[in-house]
């Protein structure tokens, strides 16, 4: 029986791809990695990977402790490396995002509220960070986080840096 | 060119003289009749014919079906395939090919969407015998190659999730995994499946929800076939493992995104109008890549790989890109920003 073994990347460690082109814009497909974003990104700097009408997916490097973020609308978070810590507060409705705006705001410092549990994450899991509430991240060592959300004020955009932008040869 | 609207018949029990010894029977969606053989399903209209081979023929068909057309189109190959019009459904022949269009061969029938699923279901009700599955990886399925024989007890059932919010939450499906029971793909069997800790304080246990994405997909039992497993408003996260080859070209209609989650997909990546080769799109793990709106695409998985789709539902976003409302990305993202 052979044995198989599954190939899943890390910031410490990720082989990437590329675009090989033939008669296209390289830019038209805005190809990044979640493990270099997280590579070369201050934590928890909240950068768009993808974008579409909105909608973004976010990728960010988790080390130490995060700020708190709020939502007006369900955000989900997938960790694709290391083991984050999440916290959650229920917020009053005075501390709450404007109902009107969407993606995470940033909070200044720990909000007042009351505790509804926290969520230990590792590589692979997926989490939802419900509406309304408040969150923040702690992680010991590095990871990776991507997140699944609409864009908002706490979404960084670096689309010259994070993605290939020449044709490439043969992608080895 | 023939562009004729005409609705489904029902199949016809006179099957064609060259395979009723075999016991098939023949369709016809329209005017295109479609008859199988040992080997082929071979299509057959007023001003033309085309064979395509049955077991790729089935994969297809099985995606066709249990995704309703998904968005845009689903290609056999480069002359067949459907168009989802999100009501009706066009089947067209050599609409995308150059050759077709200049000898002016092109031909399509527009049926009502429940008429063409009926007929499809029909088709592979009666052609999938044996053994032969089409949802899972060839390497995993018999043959659908000889004579009429009864189809697998699950043929129909749609093996994928659909989550509203997110997998495992309230009143959701649970995820896969082997702790509930499900079998882990023997491609997988060296990931940990350990699950996530929730720890809810009392009155918050409905507010907390989290799931191993990786344990999920270990134990997925078929390939290309999609569950949604996050939803914020539009836009779904849908996780998938993907073996072999996509059976089917999807022409998109709509922007979508693929995230690389593990091992690696080779994508070729054609002109949606015509089908001239643009761009070959190596993923790897933590790759993310933009499938245009304009083109289309076909994977190949050389081992069992993960893959994260992000898809935009909006009922509205097909006919602001028919229209011409949404730019390409190389036009819409600021590739100077620093910010």
């Amino acid at each position: 029986m052979p044995v198989y073994h599954t190939e899943i990347g890390s910031v410490a460690e990720y082989r990437k791809g590329g675009v090989e082109i033939i008669d296209d814009d390289p830019r038209n497909y805005a190809f990044s990695n979640i493990f270099e974003v997280a590579a070369t990104s201050p934590p928890y700097a909240r950068i768009a990977v993808a974008v579409n009408e909105g909608n973004v997916l976010e990728a960010a490097r988790c080390e130490g402790v995060s700020p708190y973020w709020t939502c007006a609308h369900d955000e989900f978070v997938l960790v694709m490396d290391g083991e984050v810590r999440i916290d959650f507060i229920d917020l009053a409705e005075d501390a709450r995002a404007p109902s009107d705006s969407t993606g995470a705001h940033e909070l200044d410092g720990a909000p007042s509220g009351k505790a509804m549990g926290h969520i230990i994450a590792k590589k692979g899991h997926m989490a939802l960070l419900p509406e309304n509430c408040a969150y923040r991240f702690s992680a010991e060592g590095v990871g990776a986080l991507l997140f699944q959300t609409i864009a908002g004020p706490a979404t960084e955009y670096r689309w010259g840096q994070i993605c290939q932008t020449e044709s490439l040869g043969r992608v080895l | 060119m023939t562009a004729e609207s005409k609705p489904m018949e029902s199949e016809t029990q006179n099957n064609r003289g060259h395979n009723s010894s075999l016991g098939y029977k023949t369709f016809k969606l329209g005017d295109v009749e479609f008859s199988r053989d040992l080997y082929f399903c071979h299509l057959k209209w007023p001003t033309g014919s085309h064979s395509l081979h049955i077991e790729p023929f089935l994969r297809a068909t099985l995606r066709m079906y249990q995704w309703q057309f998904f968005f845009g189109s689903l290609l056999y190959d480069d002359l067949v395939g459907f168009t989802n019009h999100y009501g009706t459904v066009e089947l067209f022949i050599g609409r995308d090919d150059p050759g077709f269009q200049k000898a002016e061969k092109t031909h399509a029938v527009v049926m009502e969407t429940g008429e063409a699923l009926e007929g499809l279901c029909a088709m592979l009700e009666n052609w999938s015998g044996g053994q032969f599955d089409p949802f899972v990886s060839p390497r995993e399925t018999g043959r659908s190659i000889g004579a009429h024989s009864a189809p697998l007890d699950h043929l129909m059932t749609n093996r994928r999730l659909l989550a509203k919010r997110i997998l495992g939450g309230k009143d959701e499906a649970a995820a896969w995994s082997a702790s509930n029971g499900q079998n882990t793909n023997e491609h997988f069997e060296d990931l940990e499946q350990i699950q996530p800790l929730v720890h809810a304080e009392p009155g918050y246990e409905d507010a907390l929800s989290a799931f191993n994405v990786f344990a999920h997909l270990a134990c997925q039992e078929v390939v290309w076939n999609p569950s949604i497993c996050s939803v914020v408003r539009h836009n779904a996260v849908c996780i998938t493992t993907e073996e072999e080859e996509l059976p089917v070209w999807h022409k998109n209609d709509r922007l979508e995104w693929f995230v690389q989650l593990s091992d690696e997909i080779i994508w070729d990546i054609q002109n949606g109008a015509d089908g001239q080769k643009r761009a070959r799109v190596i993923m790897r793990s933590g790759d993310v890549s933009a499938m245009p709106h304009d083109i289309r695409h076909r994977g190949k998985s050389p081992k069992r790989s993960m893959l994260l789709v992000w898809e935009n539902s909006d009922p509205e976003i097909h006919k602001k890109v028919s229209a011409g409302a949404v730019p390409f990305l190389s036009e819409s993202l600021d590739y100077a920003a620093q910010s």
